[in-house]
């Protein structure tokens, strides 16, 4: 018995997949949001989440290399203790300007903030309710929190309403956890029907916005604006890293415990605060990502374009249409193949297997851009082409 | 009653619910996550005999809950290592 013996799991898969790129692709250089040298071979973009292709951003460029010019290249220390800088209170501010929260918590990872949420919030002799395809950063959190763990089947609101009332009067101790759009099959939550079962049951709910966040809603604020229950939304968390094209992260509430809960999230507090430059695109990107509306329909032109084709195609996709279009194969080694193919004609989108894939099959995932162009798109869908011949 | 066989004046939620008669439903449930032909006893081990994934394990929470319409935290599940702990862990929850 080693204490090594438990990584030979990954040992077996590395062997499995030896000599392929998809796990140890280097992007050389970023040509622009959607394309890039990776490995030595041109490559168009199509798995990065970079959903506005803001990345390039000539305002959000500038902002950050005057942000470094002025601030330096990072805070050295923590919110609690250095780290806050003004322009990471004028974040806060502009982004519970743009939620219509109270309040809003600035993490220095989508990662950070959602796991420290999840971790936080409910605690030990209250109840956690989570979409069994919840992000592995939720997973981790509420592994931490204490509070009690229930999963219910995804997207399904009666087995959510079943599994409430199987907690009797522990229910006003439960918190729901869900994800606006779910980032492995791009599949939206049906949060008309979950807030209306949250009321119900007088529990809290928690929308993972990271995937929806500058794809849904009229303003972008994400899928629960879109849905229409931002007031059943306790909490609103979401990434810098996909929409904003920086990294970070965020959760917002019209609570007024929001500001104690600061004082208790330890992803916030035990870790440095994003650096000068990052908050500069951030609060640049936020800007103009509610100044140019034709970002967000520009996305879904051109994720139902992809969807529509790929399914066309005979492809097993994902059960609708969005900027994530996962196509589905429960075979490892042609999923590894198919990888390879569209890596060779010069797509890269992510392969994903498990435990990674929500199941026990694999996923060729795309991630659809606004600044994806047509013939990026007619390149992307042709390269899927080839691999039914 | 051997253990194999379901009770059949068993319900949910009975007070009266013990070992013997959760034990055949847990054993139909965790036979339907073998792949191959391994005959499923009380001494079966889900990772070590059927290799059960931790995804796998947390889907059979769910069918476990529903079967018997309790409330099963995932936070248990570091305790549960054969079908013998998962009967006994059922069977102080049906009667909580």
């Amino acid at each position: 018995m080693s204490l090594f013996d438990k990584f030979k799991q990954f040992q077996d898969l590395k062997q499995q997949f030896d000599g392929m790129l998809p796990f140890g692709a280097v992007t050389e250089e970023i040509l622009s949001p959607t394309q890039a040298i990776v490995n030595g071979q041109n490559v168009i973009l199509a798995g990065t989440n970079n959903y506005l292709g803001l990345t390039f951003d000539p305002e959000a460029v500038a902002a950050a290399q005057d942000a470094v010019a002025e601030n330096g290249t990072g805070t050295t220390g923590s919110r609690m203790a250095n780290g806050t800088f003004a322009e990471h209170i004028k974040l806060e501010q502009e982004l519970a300007e743009f939620f219509g929260t109270r309040s809003a918590i600035v993490f220095s990872t989508g990662y950070a903030a959602t796991m420290g949420t999840s971790a936080t919030l409910a605690g030990p002799g209250d109840v956690i309710l989570l979409d069994a395809d919840s992000h592995a950063s939720i997973y981790d959190g509420v592994r931490l929190s204490g509070a009690d763990i229930i999963r219910f089947r995804h997207n399904d609101p009666a087995d959510l309403e079943k599994r409430l009332r199987r907690l009797k009067d522990r229910e006003g101790d439960t918190l729901i956890i869900v994800e606006g759009i779910y980032s492995m099959l791009g599949d939206v939550a049906p949060l008309a029907e979950i807030a209306a079962i949250k009321r119900d049951y007088n529990a809290y709910l928690l929308v993972d916005e990271a995937h929806s966040m500058g794809v849904m809603g009229d303003k972008g604020r994400g899928a629960a604006e879109a849905a229409g229950i931002e007031a059943d939304a306790d909490f609103l968390v979401g990434t810098f890293s996909k929409s904003l094209g920086s990294i970070g992260g965020y959760c917002v509430s019209n609570h007024a415990e929001l500001e104690l809960i600061r004082f208790a999230t330890r992803s916030y507090i035990f870790t440095a605060s994003a650096s000068p430059s990052v908050i500069a695109s951030t609060r640049t990107t936020l800007r103009l990502m509610q100044e140019r509306p034709e970002l967000q329909r520009q996305l879904w032109k051109n994720a139902q374009r992809l969807y529509a084709e790929l399914k066309n195609l005979g492809f097993e996709v994902g059960p609708q249409a969005s900027p994530v279009v996962a196509v589905r194969t429960d075979d490892a080694d042609k999923a590894a193949q198919w990888w390879q193919e569209l890596f060779a004609l010069g797509i890269f989108v992510n392969l994903v297997i498990p435990p990674a894939s929500p199941a026990e099959f694999c996923l060729l995932r795309c991630s659809v851009s606004a600044a994806h162009s047509e013939a990026e798109i007619q390149d992307i869908i042709a390269a899927y082409a080839t691999l039914t011949q | 009653m051997a253990p194999n066989e379901p009770a059949e004046t068993w319900k949910p939620n009975d007070l009266n619910t013990d070992y013997d008669q959760v034990l055949p439903k847990i054993i139909t449930i965790v036979t339907t996550f073998v792949k191959d032909d391994l005959s499923v006893s009380q001494d079966t081990g889900l990772q070590a005999d059927i290799r059960m994934a931790s995804l796998q394990v947390m889907e059979l929470v769910l069918e476990v809950e529903d079967e018997f319409d309790i409330s099963f935290p995932l936070n248990r599940l570091p305790d549960i290592h054969t079908v013998r702990d998962l009967a006994q862990e059922v069977v102080v929850a049906v009667n909580q």
